[in-house]
């Protein structure tokens, strides 16, 4: 260690800084805030299931990082795991929306949740981008852009309160969906067949003071397996590439887009999540 | 749990993130005094310090639901430490004269000098890095904080910074010249 060195780290070690005890300041202001934002007792139900949502974010988290990218049975578990909130979301809505009859069938109304069940049937388009979503707009355009480069969206759907998907017509035009949900209310499960398709990131965006988002990478059509929760009902079908993030606590999915460098650089300038909600 | 059964960073941010306020209120507690040492060099004082990093804290617990588990976590508490920073100083009237200043009492790292003329001769260098140090811009005084007295390595450095990787020892090298610089002046116009 060189004199100035030794110098530096003694004048640093030595300011005259406050003796701070800082905890019980942060956790009441913490607490204020939540209480601002209506997080009383009476919502008891609906910040459990929050919990319950950033455990499971967190707990991918804390899988992720004592993963390699390389294929192995924690990455699959893991990748099942990730995708629970926008699949099951996605099903939910073929069955409320207009587009339901885009949606396969159910193929084991029982529960046969096996990765790749029906791996023979024809593998339909993923379902937010059939034809008949396209030719049917339900909204008018949003005030929000949501991908700067894409352009204000050709169409908007709105799931019953519960999140919005944008759709854009590509320019070979292909459409490209992006989806953003609240995780507190994702109700279903779902598993993912190709955990050797599965990669994952994480994505940054201003403001900077943000963490990177963690975020699932899926390259291939791979089959989905939905339970959804209070139906007993079990739907099975394909999907595309996909890229999965997670901002705060909504989720993004987009998809539409084959190649992960320009899913990423999409995602990187899609406005925040709860923005795109706000618009609701 | 590490290897001496304290829990790690990364435990307490899933406890946090499932709503163990007290998790939280450890990991407040474990880099509370590192916080505002950060704080009080990017803004060139100790007033405020205390401010920066509880509004720094609360906006860590805001985000702590997307924080990544694969980074180390005390590179990103320091960036939202010094961005907070950074905006308070903005709206202050007070941040063209700022400084840092000595303890009254010694350190855990202080020298040990062998007499009263060896004390005197640290006491009188540090006085000038301290000098010379209030002449550096918040980012070298940063950079040389964490190589230093945090010892980051460069990776969590440019995590720090908020730069790419490849960058960090050149920029170290020059706010290390830039204070040796600073260090001469202070001295010649001292004699």
């Amino acid at each position: 260690m060189s004199n100035l060195e030794q110098n530096f780290v003694a004048v640093i070690d030595n300011l005259d800084l406050p003796d701070v005890d800082l905890v019980d300041d942060v956790l009441d202001q913490i607490a204020a805030t939540n209480a601002r934002a209506g997080n009383s007792p009476d919502n008891s139900r609906r910040a459990d299931r929050r919990r319950r949502m950033l455990v499971a974010v967190a707990a991918t988290a804390a899988l992720v990082m004592a993963l390699t990218l390389t294929v192995t049975p924690v990455g699959e578990a893991v990748a099942n795991w990730f995708g629970i909130g926008a699949t099951a979301f996605d099903v939910d809505d073929r069955h409320d929306g207009g587009a339901a009859d885009t949606a396969p069938p159910p193929t084991e109304a029982d529960g046969d949740s096996t990765p790749g069940s029906n791996q023979s049937d024809p593998v339909p388009p993923p379902p937010s981008l059939s034809e008949d979503a396209l030719g049917d707009p339900v909204e008018p355009m949003p005030a929000v852009t949501a991908v700067a480069s894409l352009g204000p969206p050709d169409a908007v759907f709105d799931h019953a309160g519960r999140g919005r998907s944008f759709l854009w017509r590509d320019v070979d035009g292909s459409p490209v969906v992006l989806s953003a949900r609240r995780t507190e209310s994702v109700l279903s499960t779902k598993t993912l067949a190709a955990a050797d398709q599965v990669e994952f990131l994480s994505i940054r965006t201003e403001p900077d003071e943000q963490p990177p988002m963690p975020a699932v990478w899926i390259s291939e059509p791979h089959e989905l397996n939905v339970a959804v929760d209070g139906m007993n009902l079990e739907l099975a079908f394909s999907a595309g590439p996909v890229l999965i993030w997670i901002d705060n606590d909504v989720e993004l999915r987009l998809e539409g887009v084959a190649d992960k460098g320009r899913a990423l650089a999409l995602a990187a300038e899609t406005t925040r999540g709860t923005q795109l909600l706000a618009a609701e | 749990m590490d290897r001496s059964g304290t829990e790690t960073d990364h435990e307490l941010i899933v406890k946090a993130v499932a709503g163990d306020v007290a998790a939280f209120g450890r990991l407040v507690a474990r880099y509370q005094q590192d916080a505002v040492r950060i704080a009080a060099v990017a803004l060139g004082t100790a007033s405020d310090a205390d401010d920066v990093v509880q509004d720094s804290f609360v906006k860590v617990h805001r985000a702590l639901s997307g924080f990544d588990l694969t980074v180390p976590f005390r590179p990103w508490l320091y960036r939202v430490v010094v961005n907070t920073a950074r905006t308070r100083q903005r709206s202050s009237s007070r941040r063209n004269n700022l400084r840092l200043r000595f303890a009254s009492s010694s350190g855990r790292s202080e020298a040990v000098a062998d007499g009263p003329d060896d004390i005197a001769v640290h006491l009188d260098q540090r006085r000038q890095l301290v000098d010379a140090l209030n002449q550096l811009s918040p980012d070298d005084r940063l950079i040389l904080t964490y190589r230093w007295y945090e010892q980051l390595s460069e990776a969590e450095i440019a995590e720090a910074l908020d730069c790419p990787a490849g960058t960090v020892k050149s920029r170290l090298s020059r706010a290390m010249q830039r204070l040796r610089t600073e260090v001469e002046q202070t001295k010649m116009s001292e004699q």
